[in-house]
């Protein structure tokens, strides 16, 4: 029938593949005796380097020529990059710095080749200038503006690696144009990627945000979210600006919420009735609302807070009981202060302050056992 | 007479054929793209292509426990030493008759607490909730009724505070850096839903701090096969699948889902014994249902432990309770099959399940007896069945081979020649005997399945060889206790 003529072709086409892998064990085995014989010379070389310039000396221009002559090599910029984080234990060691400032010139022309190269090189060089750690003061600027080149390659990793070279450069202009490029691409699928990012810029985080504040009405939801949640971890000072975003209703439901919680770590007496107003409201629809709103009401003081508090308690959805109980326990009631609750005929309520109690027991043990 | 049986045998030997070719076709194409996705994810991790900052996604961690005073504590600390921030660990004790909720007091320092839990997926009654504060991150301690792995899994989802949660088993143990690979799937596309992870048996491997320190062939031939027969199928068929949103199985061993989606589609099916399976088609129907864009993907570099059984008795419990969750699976969403709703995955991967996994021993174990029958009779052409079946088992053994230095090559794990030599020497006999045994466990599985359906079968438990910074090697304490 001829079946076993299509078997026999499958057969040879896996042994092939057998063959493949056999050679390829071996090529790779010795890649990466390569690899490590190629950062025992870097390292050894780099270490003769720091040494001149310990003993007041400048880098050597042979070094530089052979690391022109051998960068090009992806290989080479691994190996490299293995010597430079094995052999400065401290990145900040002025030894250390004077090196890489001295080759920083090479890295010029290594950037603009592997922007010719396929997207995995590319986004290597990125990412081995994110590690290489520049300083601000050195002339980083052509650099940067070519990372921001790399920020437009239809890559993820490399506009990702790309911005975490952004991160190390430290510079808050370029920054902020390559988020507004990011947007532009939708290029960034997950919001905890930038916030958690931007959250390892190396410069000043205060001009940062300032700059990313200017041109937050324009910017795309996903990108607001993610510099909001930033902001937050980073900056007490836009009170009156996110006091805007929690009430403005127009605005999409995540954002607010992320305002909401901007408030329960820098608390702002003109938010609090907005945050009760939050906690009060019973719809189930707006159910995230209330409890993140009654969680932000912990360090607000006042009688009403507590009448709030107490009345959420009671809530029908289990999340707003529970950010209640917990803010209850941040206002230090004692027990007579809540027997409404513990006394109570609302079970649901009643089972969450007990835990809330056990909990706080439970804490005190464990620091207790801890000291 | 002899012309009608002639003309039964013909149309025989035609399926046959057939169904070789299509699984022969099936298997190549699925090693080949297993293979290259493999070479190149290497490539790509070598070059930093990959999401490297720290971005951490809460996840809570379920370990579902039924009598694993053995193994849980190794399990629980082996989990410690996870390389990520931000986790909780949920350990269900499911109704255990030996002392694995008082070891997991004593060893973890736990302390009974009055947590309200809210009942968002209905669970058997939960009896005690323990805490513990006392280390990197919170364990829970959940005591409920037994009700199986699924009602267990249940409870822990309800208890679980993060949107992500991960299953596995108790006799597991996640290496190192399988959380942060996990979760990448979900960093590069909000819309995944599930992520599974890579098994793969540890017997004759040590792992320390979540490190594979020692990695050789186990010394049982069972195993041994085990691991050329895992290979196979998570190199093959699930990276194959991946490729298309046609992933249907997750292993219960690791996996990883969004909570609030396993919750609207209601959870795991208490009424199966392949729960893990029936979750993942689930999700598939209830997305395409619902017109939620959704993916399901598979992370080929986030390693779990597992146990593979050493007794033949054992390896049988296993795949008798598989095949009964598969045909369970398939038969309650049934209408997946050819139905243009679920695109690809109904015309390959539940076509793939039906005819190549659920039906496929009672294939073979026809076509053996087809071949008993014809040789009584005279029709067997026996030189060429001899050829066709060498062929077969060549081909079969180095695909099984071809998987499996693929994997060891890809996550950088050291054979010795002798292993080397193990794994050529036991692929055959993989092929063509563990094979039509584990056949005819998974035909007969299904023969008074209604009286047994649920009934899952002891196996016998032993320590993973793990090692951690402030516990003794496993096999150190076995005595000691």
């Amino acid at each position: 029938m001829g079946s076993e003529l299509v078997l026999y072709g499958y057969l040879f086409v896996c042994l092939s593949m057998l063959v493949f892998n056999i050679v390829y064990n071996i090529v790779f085995s010795q890649r990466n005796k390569r690899l490590e014989r190629q950062t025992d010379e870097f390292s050894q070389a780099i270490l003769m380097q720091m040494e001149r310039i310990q003993h007041g000396g400048q880098v050597d221009s042979q070094h530089l020529a052979l690391l022109r002559r051998k960068l090009p090599h992806a290989d080479y910029l691994i190996a490299f990059e293995n010597a430079l984080s094995r052999s400065s234990d401290a990145p900040d060691h002025p030894a250390a710095v004077h090196y890489r400032q001295e080759v920083f010139p090479v890295l010029f022309d290594l950037a603009q080749l592997y922007a010719q190269r396929e997207n995995m090189q590319a986004a290597y060089f990125a990412y081995f200038l994110s590690r290489f750690k520049p300083r601000k003061d050195w002339d980083v600027e052509t650099l940067q503006r070519l990372m921001v080149e790399y920020m437009k390659r239809p890559s993820l990793y490399c506009r990702v690696n790309a911005l975490l070279a952004l991160y190390e450069f430290g510079s808050e202009e370029n920054l902020t144009q390559a988020i507004i490029l990011l947007d532009r691409e939708d290029a960034i699928p997950h919001e905890k990627i930038l916030t958690d990012g931007l959250l390892s810029f190396q410069g000043d985080h205060k001009k940062l945000i300032g700059l990313l504040w200017e041109k937050f009405p324009k910017l795309s939801q996903r990108i607001r979210l993610s510099v909001l949640n930033y902001i937050r971890f980073k900056s007490g000072d836009y009170c009156e600006e996110v006091l805007g975003i929690m009430q403005n209703q127009s605005e999409d439901k995540e954002l607010r919420i992320s305002a909401i919680r901007y408030f329960g770590r820098y608390p702002y007496a003109p938010a609090k009735e907005a945050l009760l107003s939050f906690a009060s409201d019973k719809r189930s629809i707006n159910w995230e609302y209330a409890a993140v709103a009654v969680s932000c009401l912990g360090p607000y003081p006042g009688q009403d807070v507590i009448e709030v508090l107490m009345e959420a308690a009671h809530s029908s959805n289990w999340y707003v009981r529970l950010n209640a109980a917990t803010a209850l326990e941040s206002h230090h009631l004692d027990y007579n202060d809540l027997i409404s609750i513990f006394s109570g005929n609302d079970r649901y309520a009643r089972e969450m302050m007990m835990y809330r109690l056990d909990h706080k027991r439970m804490l005190e043990r464990t620091s207790e056992v801890t000291l | 007479m002899r012309d009608i049986f002639q003309t039964i045998f013909n149309y025989i030997g035609v399926f046959f054929v057939l169904y070789m070719l299509g699984y022969s076709s099936f298997l190549f194409l699925s090693v080949i793209v297993g293979s290259s996705t493999l070479y190149s994810a290497k490539r790509r991790n070598m070059l930093k292509n990959e999401l490297i900052n720290d971005c951490y996604i809460p996840v809570s961690i379920i370990v579902p426990a039924h009598n694993e005073g053995v193994t849980i504590e190794f399990t629980v600390r082996s989990l410690l030493q996870l390389d990520y921030k931000l986790y909780e660990i949920i350990v269900v004790d499911d109704g255990s008759t030996d002392d694995t909720a008082q070891i997991m007091q004593n060893s973890f320092h736990m302390v009974p607490i009055r947590r309200p839990i809210q009942r968002k997926l209905k669970c058997r009654e939960i009896l005690s909730v323990f805490e513990s504060r006392a280390h990197k991150v919170n364990i829970t301690l959940i005591c409920k009724k037994n009700g199986g792995k699924a009602d267990a899994l249940n409870a822990g989802i309800n208890a679980a505070q993060f949107p992500y949660f991960l299953c596995m088993d108790a006799d597991s143990v996640l290496q190192f850096d399988s959380l942060e690979k996990i979760v990448r799937p979900l960093l590069e596309n909000t819309n995944v839903v599930a992520v599974g992870g890579a098994v793969r048996p540890c017997n004759g491997t040590t792992l320390e701090n979540g490190r594979v320190v020692h990695y050789s062939m186990p010394r049982k031939i069972l195993p041994c096969m085990q691991v050329l027969e895992y290979d196979r199928s998570f190199l093959a068929s699930r990276i194959l699948f991946d490729k298309f949103n046609g992933s249907v199985i997750i292993s219960g061993a690791f996996g990883l889902f969004k909570k609030s989606i396993v919750i609207d589609a209601g959870g795991y099916d208490t009424n199966t014994m392949g729960e893990d399976m029936e979750l993942v088609v689930k999700l598939h129907v209830f997305c395409s249902d619902h017109g939620i864009p959704y993916s399901i993907r598979y992370a080929t570099d986030a390693v779990c432990w597992t146990q593979a059984p050493e007794k033949l008795s054992d390896l049988c419990k296993q795949r008798r309770r598989w095949q009964i969750g598969l045909y369970q699976s398939m038969v309650k969403h049934r209408r997946m099959l050819f139905n243009r709703t679920y695109g690809l995955v109904s015309y390959v991967s539940y076509f793939y399940y039906l005819i190549y996994e659920l039906l496929s021993p009672y294939i073979e174990v026809f076509g053996t007896l087809s071949m008993v029958l014809a040789s009584a009779l005279g029709f067997l052409n026996l030189p060429f069945m001899l050829m066709y079946m060498g062929i077969y088992i060549a081909y079969a053994s180095i695909l099984s081979l071809t998987a499996f230095f693929a994997r060891i090559h890809t996550i950088d794990l050291k054979l010795t020649f002798s292993d080397a030599l193990k794994a050529i020497a036991l692929c055959a006999l993989e092929v063509s005997c563990l094979r039509y045994v584990i056949a005819w466990v998974r035909m007969a599985a299904l023969f008074g399945y209604r009286k047994k359906k649920m009934k899952w079968g002891q196996i016998e438990r032993r320590r993973i060889n793990f090692k951690s910074v402030d516990t003794p090697a496993a096999s150190d304490t076995e005595n000691g206790r």
